[in-house]
C-alpha cells in the first residue's frame, strides 16, 4: 500500500510518462487507491504546480487529467523548436474551424458554409489525424459526419472543446 | 473600378464578396448589389487558369448575385409594401457571408494558437505505442535462414585437407561488423555469401548469434519469410 506522499508522486509520474489525458479510473487501477483519494491528490499536485509557477501545469480535459506547459512561458516553449512547422493552408484552417465549431457536421454542411468543395481540406485533415468520421447522418445517403479528435485539441493546446474559444458575432438569422 | 483580383487568392466565392465588400468599405447589411456584382463578375475575368470545380464554385455565386440583383430591380407589388416581413432578397446571402466571415476570423484565431503568437499550453507527445514496423527477428527465423544458406552451400571437394582451427569466430565477428558498417543493410544471403564452406557459414553464423547477444548487431525482419538484414546498433561511440 502507498502511503500519501507516494501516491502523490506516482500519480505525478503517470501523468509525466503518459502525455496524454488520463482518467481517474484508470489511476485508480494502476495505483489500487480510491478514486476519491486520487482526485484529492490530483487538485494538490495542480494547486502545489501552480503557487511555485512551475513550467509545467496539470490541466483537466476530455478525458482525465495530463500535464502541459504553463501559457506563460509560450514563446519560450516554441522557441524550443518542440512544436510542429508545417503549415495548415486558410482553406484547411477554415474548414478545420467550421467542423470544430459544429462537429459533428457533414461534408456537404461544410461545403455550404465555405462556398467550395471541401473533400481536399476533409482528406488533409483526416490524413494529419485532426478530424475523423464520428457517425452518419440520419439523413438521405446517410452521409458521413465529421469531429475533431484527441490531437485537434493538443495541437491547438486545447484540453477540451469548451476550450475552444466563443464565437465572436452571432449570426444576423432568427 | 481598376484593381484586378487574382482568383487563387481566395479561398472562394464568398471570400472574394467579402474582401470586394471590405474594399468598397461597404455594409455587410446593406450590399450595393449591382455595384459589388459587376466588380464580381469582372474579377471572373481576370482570372487566367483555375479548375474547372473552383470555376464552378464561382459562376453558382455569380448566378445568384445576378438573381438578387435582378430581384432588386423589379417593381415591388404596391400592395404587399406594408408587410414586415417582406424579405430582402439580399437575406439569405448576408447570413451566408456572415457565418462564413465568423468562421474566417475563427480560422485566423485557430490559426495563432496553432503558431504559438497566442498564450497557449503545449502537450507532450505520447509514446508511440505503434507497433513498429520493422520486427526483430526470432532466434528460430534465424536458424531457418541458416538452414537454407547450409543447404545451399555445396561442400567443395578439397583435395588437400588443410589443417582445421583455421577459422577464428573472433575474427568472424570482426567480419560482420565490419560489412555492417559498409553498408546500412546487410542482408543474411550476402553475409554467407563469402563462406567457403560450411564450416565458415557455421562459424558466421555463430559469430553473428554472439554479436545479436551482446547487443552489437541486430536482426531485422521487415516482413514475416522477408530477408533478414544485420544492422550494427547505434551506440553512443557511433557519434565519431
Amino acid at each position: 500500500m502507498l502511503i500519501r506522499e507516494e501516491l502523490k508522486a506516482v500519480i505525478e509520474a503517470i501523468l509525466f510518462v503518459r502525455a496524454e489525458a488520463v482518467s481517474v479510473e484508470e489511476i485508480a487501477r494502476i495505483t489500487g487507491a480510491a478514486r476519491e483519494d486520487i482526485l484529492t491528490l490530483l487538485t494538490e499536485l495542480a494547486l502545489e504546480y501552480n503557487e511555485r509557477k512551475s513550467g509545467i501545469e496539470i490541466v483537466s480535459g476530455d478525458g482525465g487529467f495530463l500535464m502541459c506547459t504553463r501559457p506563460e512561458y509560450h514563446e519560450y516553449v516554441r522557441e524550443s523548436g518542440a512544436v510542429q512547422a508545417a503549415r495548415l493552408s486558410q482553406g484547411v484552417l477554415e474548414t478545420l474551424a467550421i467542423i470544430a465549431y459544429r462537429q459533428p457536421i457533414t461534408r456537404a454542411e461544410v461545403e455550404a458554409i465555405r462556398g467550395v468543395r471541401a473533400d481536399r481540406a476533409l482528406q488533409s485533415l483526416q490524413k494529419r489525424g485532426l478530424i475523423k468520421e464520428v457517425g452518419r447522418k440520419d439523413a438521405p445517403g446517410r452521409p458521413v459526419m465529421y469531429g475533431t479528435t484527441e490531437e485537434f485539441l493538443k495541437l491547438f493546446g486545447l484540453t477540451s472543446l469548451q476550450d475552444l474559444p466563443a464565437v465572436l458575432e452571432e449570426d444576423n438569422d432568427d | 473600378m481598376g484593381y484586378s483580383v487574382k482568383l487563387d487568392n481566395y479561398e472562394g466565392p464568398l471570400d472574394l464578396l467579402l474582401k470586394l465588400i471590405e474594399q468598397n468599405r461597404v455594409d455587410i447589411y446593406d450590399i450595393p448589389i449591382a455595384s459589388i456584382t459587376d466588380q464580381y463578375l469582372a474579377a471572373l475575368e481576370t482570372m487566367a487558369e483555375v479548375d474547372l470545380e473552383v470555376l464552378a464554385d464561382f459562376l453558382l455565386m455569380a448566378a445568384t448575385l445576378i438573381n438578387i440583383k435582378t430581384r432588386l430591380l423589379l417593381p415591388r407589388p404596391q400592395v404587399e409594401q406594408s408587410a414586415e416581413d417582406e424579405e430582402d432578397p439580399r437575406h439569405d446571402l448576408v447570413n451566408r457571408l456572415v457565418e462564413y466571415r465568423n468562421f474566417k476570423a475563427l480560422a485566423r484565431m485557430l490559426e495563432q494558437r496553432y503558431e504559438g503568437s497566442v498564450p497557449r499550453v503545449y502537450f507532450r507527445e505520447p509514446w508511440d505505442l505503434e507497433p513498429q514496423k520493422e520486427v526483430r527477428a526470432t532466434l528460430a527465423q534465424l536458424v531457418q535462414a541458416f538452414r537454407n544458406v547450409w543447404d545451399q552451400k555445396e561442400e567443395p571437394e578439397i583435395p588437400v585437407r588443410l589443417p582445421e582451427g583455421d577459422i577464428d569466430i573472433h575474427e568472424k565477428m570482426q567480419v560482420i561488423e565490419e560489412s555492417c558498417r559498409k553498408r546500412r543493410h546487410l542482408t543474411l544471403q550476402e553475409l554467407f555469401a563469402g563462406a567457403a564452406s560450411r564450416r565458415e557459414a557455421l562459424v558466421l553464423f555463430l559469430a553473428l548469434l554472439e554479436l545479436i547477444r551482446l547487443g552489437r548487431v541486430t536482426a531485422i525482419q521487415p516482413e514475416p519469410f522477408g530477408v533478414i538484414s544485420i544492422m550494427r546498433t547505434r551506440s553512443p561511440q557511433d557519434a565519431d
